[in-house]
Order: structure tokens, then sequence, then C-alpha cells
């Protein structure tokens, strides 16, 4: 008989997006995602749903959230297990410790591990966040009950954190090792991974069902555990819908706004409502031609989720201008030099001081 | 710019001339008055229109028309034909190009069209501080240094002949007002209004997530009052079951106290109805009876002592005999009479005692007085003697012998009479006692006759029979009242023995009627059935306690509904408690109570909290939305920041530049002018310094090596050098701008040949650069400019020079 669990964790719901516009509909893209990881645990037939963290985020969650996160765990009816994270810890306020939790669902409450017994042969040991960071999980955790033992817990793989994530609850396959744990069914890393040890899942991101932040890497989705006669196998499933995108889109020589508009349109061809862009316009442009950010914004914001452009061309052969024996050329040489060596501020006044003497008010 | 031709159809005191200006050097000459600053006055009203004030001080002295056309052409090959009406104002300008076409509308400079500023390119002041130079005011001001290192930076721009850098910063200028707003503007600040809406936006996501907070906190709350109630309806339930327990054996031992009390309630009436005997006992008027015989007893018991009283005290008719005889003597004085004759019996026997005491007393004393005689008869014969002796030795003259006699008669005489004295007092004492003694005789006397006269009637004898016979009469006197007495109180007891003898008999008969004896039988009849009464009456009381005691037990309830209660609990599988404790039970029920009112507290309280919790939620904010606004308003004013900080970058640098040029132009002005200085002085003076913020002119002085301020020298030299740095200017202006025609107006006026003769270069050599118009009343300098070259206009004549 087997055992199937499928896991999933950073959902965020009620994240705050401000990396691009669009923040309402990639929370309501989140709440899909959510319902999708239940409607995959229905459809599999999984025995449990374990969530490692981040459900939602605590500050920002309120009672809809709690209706709707407790309608769609009480819709799959069988045990729930929640490892609460980071931005959801469990406490006396948070929508875990309400009395109107489904009755299926299971909450680690406490910084410890804690068995949850799933099937003879299959339990699950939980380590649930409070307010106050957790330290090292598996630093001494030793797990005896035998069969597959599978840690649930919203921690950092030291080996593996991003570039700029913030680790908590940190550990290293060693200590998993030591720990006795078959496998580690976590969250905290927003891109989806499975890390095999000595060629068997030993520790399972499911990554957020839907990206969060631009530049994460990896699967976005849940993952689909089953124990077989003592054999665990993982299977990532992505679910994401939505994609962030930052897109370079080069002009080359453009001399009208019409013809950045029309680079643009090839760029964002293959993009649709569900993709949130970055563009950075780069390359030179006529002197003069206007490169207006909120109009293009208008422009093409209907054909993707949402559409934030970052004008980084070059309006002027400022080398050229830099060698005018006049004021001009002397700012322009002076600019020049501090843009080359990466003063941002230098460069966007060379556009400025292009305009403002080709008789444009610079605008922001 | 050159000037071609003037027509000036009325201005000042010039109407109706044509004035032609060569490209070069012009020199107009006329003596004063001659409407030499006029003209000039009006070149430059042409150009750039009259001031405030200069309308009436030009207008025609003739009444001709007010106006003049000039003809010019600028550096770039064009002609320009310029009508002006100025009384008009500005709307009297008319301009024309070469072709004809009226060019006022395209060359409008906002809504006025200002010629000079058109195509000279720069305002008027900088064209009358740079190009037109009036009498004695060659020097340029300070005042319009400004204005003036502006123009002259913007003709060395080096771009096309435009105010690029000007331009540039004021766009830049107006691009950090209009969208990033100054410090102190108050309505276009977008920056400030980007803080103050982020600070908006920042309360309202701390809003929303204080709402958040709150309903968390009040489902916290919610949980805990729950927790209350829960933990308070624990204990009392708790409490309850061993309530209940102690309330079932509660129950048992007050079943059993009932069971006591319906015992003794049996027994008691069982005994209670072995009274009915005395059951109509008047038992109250035993008392009654009580007295009655006690008052019957103790009068018998008087009357008795009495009669024992008299048996013992025998008065016989010996006594009474006896006491009739001494009633009529000692027994007739009354008290006080028979103390006063005691009185004066003792009265007399005093005094009779105090006579012969102090006849006693006088006899001694008339014996001292008589012996007294003797020595003092015996004093005065010596005396004598001595005097006898005294005279007869006086006689015989002894004289020593005669005053011995003489002292001692004196003594023995002295003494004699104090003998003599002595003695007359002792006989006056003896007298006096006398007198006492005879007193105390008569007094004893008149005491006696008191006495006297008492006893004789009495015939008694002596007051010792008196007393006697007196002391007799009181004896038999009290013995025959105190008989009297106990005879009286024998009877009045004998009285009060029948009165309460009947008394009892009555009362007796009421209580005892049934008993028959003596009063002693009777009153112990009475006696025993009191004694029953009282009997009857303890278990009459014991019922009544019983009665309490049920009522106690009971406490209000019914017997069968505490037996069924108990019945019940113990069905309901209550073990009671071994004891009946009613304070723990007591104890336990007031805790429970509080227990109950607690939950009760925490279940209202916590119905509070979910009333308040559902109308919260009515209006729950969407906090991701508010930090999102909140971030994009941030993000605005990053992006907005930034542009702030390139455009400052952007400004700093092109001013920078731009002062950079500025100091530039000093230094090409310098180099001009020191060129034409060191031609014009010889080599006497080659280099100027110029401020280019100020225009202040200094030069090296030769004498000293120093670099001196101009007015460190001659004002011949210092002319000359302004002079020189005026062309030099308008040379600048036609680098990068459009030079100016110099309007030269009589700077020379006060000049000495010499110096006019030293400038004269100046102007030639300047007049070679550019158009050079010099007013001058000196018809030596206008022929010596002629000769140089220049064309002359004499004003002097009427009508049109060249």
């Amino acid at each position: 008989m087997a055992t199937t669990i499928v896991h999933a964790a950073d959902v965020h719901l009620e994240t705050a997006f401000t990396d691009v516009r669009g923040g309402a509909r990639r929370r309501a893209a989140l709440a899909d995602a959510f319902v999708r990881i239940v409607d995959l645990a229905i459809a599999r037939k999984a025995d449990l749903l374990t969530i490692g963290g981040d459900l939602y985020e605590a500050e920002r969650a309120g009672p809809q959230t709690a209706r709707f996160i407790f309608a769609q765990l009480a819709r799959f009816k069988k045990p729930v297990l929640i490892a609460p994270g980071n931005h959801d810890p469990y406490s006396s306020r948070a929508l875990y410790a309400r009395d109107d939790l489904p009755a299926n669902v299971h909450v680690f409450a406490e910084p410890a591990w804690a068995p949850y017994a799933v099937a003879d042969d299959v339990t699950v040991f939980g380590f649930g966040h409070t307010p106050g960071e957790p330290g090292r999980p598996f630093a001494g955790a030793r797990f005896t009950r035998g069969g597959v033992q599978l840690a649930l817990v919203h921690g950092s793989d030291e080996d593996r954190c991003p570039p700029g994530k913030r680790a908590t609850a940190p550990f290293t396959l060693d200590e998993i090792r030591a720990s006795g744990a078959t496998c580690v069914l976590t969250g905290h890393y927003h891109g989806g991974a499975v890390i095999e040890d000595d060629g068997k899942p030993r520790l399972a991101y499911p990554g957020s069902p839907e990206p969060i932040k631009f530049g994460e890497r990896g699967t976005h989705g849940a993952i689909v555990a089953t124990v077989k006669r003592g054999v665990l196998a993982i299977e990532a499933i992505p679910l994401a819908r939505t994609r962030l995108v930052d897109l370079d889109v080069p002009l080359a020589d453009a001399a009208s706004e019409n013809a950045i508009l029309a680079a643009l349109e090839r760029a964002l061809g293959d993009y649709g409502r569900d993709d949130y862009l970055r563009v950075r316009l780069h390359g030179t442009v006529a002197p003069g031609t206007r490169v207006d950010a909120d109009l293009i914004a208008d422009r093409f914001g209907d054909l993707v989720g949402a559409l934030d452009v970052e004008d980084r061309t070059i309006a002027a052969d400022y080398a050229a201008l830099a060698r005018e024996p006049n004021v001009r050329g002397r700012a322009i040489d002076d600019l020049l030099q501090r843009a080359q060596s990466g003063d941002d501020d230098a460069r966007a006044a060379l556009r400025m001081v292009v305009s403002a003497f080709e008789g444009l008010e610079p605008v922001p | 710019m050159r000037l071609d031709t003037l027509r000036i159809d009325g201005f000042g005191r010039l109407a109706g001339r044509t004035f032609a200006f060569a490209p070069g050097l012009t020199v107009v000459v006329g003596p004063n008055e001659a409407g030499k600053s006029t003209l000039s006055a009006a070149i430059v009203a042409a150009l750039y229109g009259l001031q405030r004030g200069e309308k009436d001080r030009w207008r025609p002295w003739t009444g001709s028309a007010y106006g003049a056309v000039l003809h010019y052409q600028t550096a770039d090959g064009k002609r320009w034909e310029l009508h002006r009406d100025f009384e008009r104002d500005a709307k009297g300008v008319r301009l024309y190009d070469e072709d004809g076409n009226d060019a006022a509308g395209r060359a409008a400079v906002l809504r006025s069209l200002v010629p000079g500023e058109l195509h000279l390119r720069v305002p008027l002041d900088v064209y009358l501080q740079t190009a037109c130079v009036r009498q004695r005011a060659i020097a340029l001001e300070g005042s319009s240094a400004g204005a003036v290192s502006t123009a002259l930076a913007q003709a060395l721009d080096g771009g096309p002949k435009e105010d690029a850098a000007m331009g540039a910063l004021e766009r830049l200028d107006a691009a950090l007002r209009k969208h990033v707003g100054t410090q102190r503007a108050h309505k276009n600040a977008p920056l400030r209004a980007l803080r103050a809406e982020e600070e908006r936006r920042r309360r309202e996501a701390d809003d929303a997530r204080a709402a958040l907070a709150s309903l968390a906190e009040l489902r916290e709350r919610i949980a805990a009052e729950r927790a209350e109630r829960d933990r308070a309806a624990a204990a009392a339930a708790g409490l309850e079951r061993r309530a209940r327990e102690l309330q079932a054996a509660q129950l048992r031992a007050q079943l059993a106290a009932l069971k006591d009390y319906r015992d003794e309630l049996a027994e008691l009436q069982a005994a209670r109805a072995a009274y009915d005997d005395v059951a109509t006992f008047p038992v109250a008027r035993v008392g009654e009876l009580e007295d009655a015989y006690h008052a019957w007893r103790s009068a018998v018991h008087v009357a008795e002592a009495a009669s024992r009283a008299l048996a013992e005290e025998p008065f016989g008719d010996d006594d009474l005999r006896e006491l009739a005889a001494l009633g009529h003597d000692a027994g007739s004085l009354d008290d006080d009479a028979y103390d006063a004759v005691r009185a004066a019996a003792a009265q007399a026997e005093t005094a009779a005692s105090r006579a012969a005491a102090a006849s006693g007393d006088a006899a001694a004393a008339r014996r001292d007085g008589g012996g007294g005689r003797t020595a003092s008869g015996m004093l005065v014969a010596v005396a004598l003697t001595a005097f006898a002796g005294d005279v007869a030795v006086a006689i015989a003259h002894l004289w020593i012998w005669t005053a011995i006699a003489s002292v001692a008669a004196i003594v023995f005489g002295f003494a004699a009479a104090r003998g003599s004295r002595a003695r007359a007092g002792r006989a006056a004492e003896a007298d006096a006692k006398q007198r006492i003694a005879d007193a105390a005789t008569a007094e004893e006397r008149l005491a006696a006759d008191t006495v006297a006269r008492v006893l004789e009637p009495l015939k008694i004898a002596s007051i010792d029979e008196l007393a006697r016979r007196r002391e007799r009469y009181v004896a038999l006197h009290a013995r025959a009242a105190l008989r009297a007495k106990a005879d009286a109180r024998a009877r009045s007891a004998e009285a009060d023995a029948a009165a309460a003898a009947e008394r009892f008999d009555r009362l007796a008969a009421l209580l005892v009627p049934d008993v028959a004896g003596t009063r002693d039988e009777r009153r112990a009849a009475s006696g025993k059935r009191e004694a029953r009464c009282r009997e009857r009456d303890g278990i009459d009381a014991a019922l009544a306690m019983l009665t309490v005691r049920r009522g106690t037990i009971l406490l209000g309830a019914d017997e069968f509904a505490l037996q069924a209660e108990y019945e019940a609990l113990v069905a309901a599988g209550v073990e009671p408690a071994e004891h009946d404790e009613p304070a723990t039970l007591r104890e336990i029920e007031r805790e429970r109570a509080e227990l109950i009112a607690r939950a009760h507290d925490a279940e209202r309280r916590m119905e509070g909290h979910a009333g308040e919790l559902r109308r919260a939620e009515q209006n729950v904010p969407d906090a991701a939305a508010a930090d999102e606004a909140l971030a994009s308003t941030q993000a605005q004013i990053v992006k907005l920041e930034a542009f702030e900080r390139a455009l400052k970058l952007a400004r700093d640098t092109v001013e920078q530049r731009k002062d950079e040029a500025h100091r530039a132009f000093a230094r090409r002005l310098e180099q001009y002018s020191t060129d034409v200085l060191a031609a014009i002085t010889g080599g006497r003076y080659g280099e100027i310094r110029l401020d280019p913020s100020t225009l202040e002119i200094r030069v090296r002085i030769p004498e000293t090596g120093q670099i001196e301020d101009l007015d460190r020298l001659s004002a011949g030299t210092s002319d000359q050098i302004a002079l020189v740095v005026r062309f030099a200017t308008a040379r600048m202006f036609a680098e990068g701008l459009e030079r100016p025609p110099l309007l030269l107006d009589d700077p020379f006026a006060f000049w000495d040949a010499d110096r006019i003769a030293r400038c004269l270069p100046v102007l030639v050599r300047g007049g070679r650069d550019g158009q050079t118009i010099v007013f001058t009343a000196s018809g030596e300098l206008a022929e010596a400019a002629a000769a140089a070259g220049a064309s002359r206009i004499d004003l002097a004549a009427n009508g049109v020079l060249v």
C-alpha cells in the first residue's frame, strides 16, 4: 500500500508585490495556485497534504485569508500538516490559532520536532516556527521511529542559499543525514529543487507555486512524495502560471517614438497576461527622441500582466559631443567620465545635459 | 550689427534729418546743444524702444511725428529696416527684412518686438554698459557686471550664436522646479508632495496592519476569555461533584436527624399525656398561696415571741406604785429641769472651791506685805543714821568721811525707797485675790439657792438623793414602756396571722379544693401540683425545641423532598461523603458560585469581543495593496530623487563649465585689451586684469611692477584703458554674438589735446574692428579722426552729411 503526500510551501498569500505593478492580480494568482495545490492533492488521492511554511504573510493576512485557506484545506478532507515558517509563525494571533481551523489540519506549533504517524511505515516529524528565530532545527535531532521518516520544516539549506536570501532555520545535508531523516520536505527557497543524496531524494523544496520575486531560479509548484514498500520517490509538479521576466530591448538608433514602440511590440510578442515584465530599453536613440515610459506602459500594459520600463537608452553620441570646444562639450565630457566609472546619476545627467542643450526640458 | 542710416522724423531737438553712418569710425561733431546726445539716444531708442520716463523727454520740440526709421545690417549679411512710432510705444515697431517682409511676427520676443535684443542678443542694460559710452563714463559699471559677464560668456560659448549654456541651465532649473520642486515652492513641489503622499500611504499601511493586528488581538482575547470560561466551568464542575457528595452526606445526615427527631417527639408526647391532671391547675397563683402561707407563718411567730417577752419581764403592782411615787418627785422633773439642777449643784461646788482658794491666796499675800515693812524701816534708820553721821563728820570737817557717809546715806535711802514700793504692790495683789474669793463665795451662794429652790418643794434633801431617785424612776419607766410595746406587737401579730390565714385558706380553696388538712398539708399539695406543672412545661419546651430542631434540620425544605433528593443523588451515582461537612459544603458552594459567575463573565466578555470582531471584520483593509501603494510611492520618490540628483549634477557640471567659460572670456578680454593697450601706450602698460564677476579693471604699473586698481592711475590713463576694454568687449561680442555699434557720446569732453591724441589711435583701431560712432564737440578730434579715415557728420549743418 503506497502512501502519497503532496507537499507545498511558500504560497505567500497576501504578499505585497513592490517590484512591478499588478500586485493584486499576482496575489490572486497565488490564491489560484493554492487552489491548484489542493486540486493536485485531491486528484492524486494523496493521503496527506503538507505545507512547509510561509503559507501566508502574517502581517497582512486577515479573516478573508483565513476563510480562504481553511476552506481549501477542509476541501481536502484528509490530514493536512503545517509547519509554520518565518512569514507565518505560530502564535496566539496566527491564523493557525483560530478556533475555526479545520479539524483535518494539524499545525506543528513548537520549534521542536514532533511526530505524526501517517502510516505504519511512514512518519512525518514537524518543526514549526514561532516569532523568534528557531536556530538550527536538525542540531541534535534524532528520528528513531523507523520506516520512512520525513522531516517537515521551513528552513535554509546552507549550501544552496540563493544570493540575497536571508537564511532561517539553517541546516546542512550532513545534519539531515545525522538526524536519521529519510528526506526533508521543506520550504523557504522560492525556486524549487530536489537534492539527492546517494541517489535518493534527501531534501525537497517545492518552490513557491508562483514566482514571488524576479530572478528566482528553479521550479515553481508542488511536490508529490510517494512511499511504496519503504521507498520514497519524489516528483516535482510545476504549477506556476505567471512568469516574472527581466527583458532587455535593444533600440538600434531609433529615431522616433514610433520606432521604439515597434521594437517593443516585437520584443513583447511572446508574452501574455500572466507575464510580468521589467523591460530595460538600451541602445542609442536619435537626439530628441522621446522615450516615455508611462506611454509605453499604457500601450502594452493590457497585453501583459504588468510592464515596468527602464529607459537606459543613449540619446546622442556622447563621445562626439564631449569633443566640442564649448560648455556643452566640456560638461558632457565630465559626465561621461563619471558615467563610465559606474555613476548612474552621471549617466542620467548626460541625457539631461544633451536634452537641455537641445532645447528640451528633461523629464523624470 | 552695422547701422546704415537713421532717419529721424522727430526726436527731441532733431526733426526731419537723416544720418548715414560709416561701417568703421564715424565722428559726429557739433557744439554743445547741437543734438549729439539726442542722436545717440535716438539710435538706442530705435533699437530698444523708449524706457520708462523717456517718452516725454524726447518728444519732438517742433511737433513733428515722433518716430524714426533705422536701416542696419547684421553680421549674417541681412539688411533690416526698422520703423519706430514712439507715440505707440511697443506697438509702434515695424521690422522689415531686405525683401520687405514684416519680420515682427516671427521675431517678437514674448509679446513685443525689441530689435536690439533680437539682433544683438543682449538686453538693453548690457548694450548700454558695453557699447554705449556716455560722457565721462567710459569705465564699465560694476552694478551691471553680472549681466555683462553673462552676455560675454554667451558670446564665448563656442556653439552657434545662442545662449546655449544659459538656456540649458534654465531648462535644467525649470525641470527641477517642475518635476522636483524647490525648497521654497508651495504649489508646485512634486517631491514634497510625494513625500507627503508617502507619509499618508505609510499611515494607511500602518493602519491596515494595525487593523489586522487588532482583529488578531480580538481573536486572542476571545480565545483567552474562552479558556477562562472553560477553566472556570471545569473547576465549577469539579466543585459540583464534591458538592453533590457533600450534599448527599448532608441529606443523609438530615434524614437521620429527622428520624431522631421523630423518635424523640413520640417519647415526649407520651410523657406529656401523663400531665393532664394539672392541665387546669392555676400554677400562676401558687406564688400568691406561698406568700399568704409565709405571711401567716411569720405573724404567728411574731405573736409567740411577744407573748414570750411579756412572760419573761414581769411588772408587778409594787413596781407600779413605786413608779407612781417617783413620778411625783424625781419623775416630775423633765429632763431639762433635772439637768439644770444638776448643773447648779455642780456650779455651787465649784464656786466654793474657788472661794476657798482665793481666800488662801489673799492671806498669803498679806503676810508677805508685813515682812517687807520691817526691812524697809531698817534701811530708813540706817539712812538716817548715815545722814546724821554725815552731818557730824561735816561739822568735823572730815570731808572724805563726809562723802562716804553721804554715799552710804544715799544708798540706804534708795534701798529703803525700793522696799517701800514692793510692799505696796504685794498689798494690792492681796486685795485683788480677796475680791475674787468674795465673788466666788457670792456665786456659791447663788447656786446653792437655786438648788435649794428645786429640792425643797420635792422634799428631797440633797442633789445626790435626787439623782438616785431619778435613776430609779427612769428604769421603772423604761420597763413599763417595753412591756407595753411587746403587748402591742403581740396583738398586731395575731391580727396579721388571722388575715394571712384567711387569705391562704381562700387561695387553697381555689388551688387545692380537693385537699383538706392543715395549711402545711394544703401547701404541700399545691407545691406538688406546681412541680408537675413545671415538669409538664419542661416537656412542652422540649417539644417546642423539637419543632425548632425540625426546622433546622429541614431548612425550609420538605421532608419528602429531602428524601427524594437524596435518593435521586444516590441513583445518579453520587457517593455520599463520609461525613456531613456543612461548612465545607458552603465554602464549596460559594467557590462554585464564584466560578460560575467568572465563567459567565468570561462568556459575556467573549460575546462582546465576538460582536466587536464581527463588526471589525466587515471592513478589513487590504494591507498588501496598502503596502504596494506605499512601495510605489517610495519608488517614485527614489526615481524622483535620482532625477533630482542627476539634474543637480547636470546643472552643477554645466554651471561649472559655464563659470570656466566666464573665466575664459575674462582672459580673452584681458588679452584683447592688453594687445591694444600695449600698442597705444608704446608698451608702457602691457598687462590688464579683469575680474569676470565685477568687471573691475586692474593693470600692472611699470614703476612698481604691481597689479593695481585703475583709480591709482591718472584720469586720462584710466579713461584710455577703459576705452580699450570697451573696444575689446565689442570685439568679444563679435566673436560669439553680434558686434554692437559702439556709441561714444563725447567721452573726451574734458580731455586735453594730449589725451585725445593718445586715444585717437584707439578709436581708429576700434573703427577698423567694427562700427564706432563718436559724438564730440571737439573740432580737433573730428579733424584728426577724419584725417585717420573716419567719416564725419557735422550736426551744425542742417541736412544730411555723409
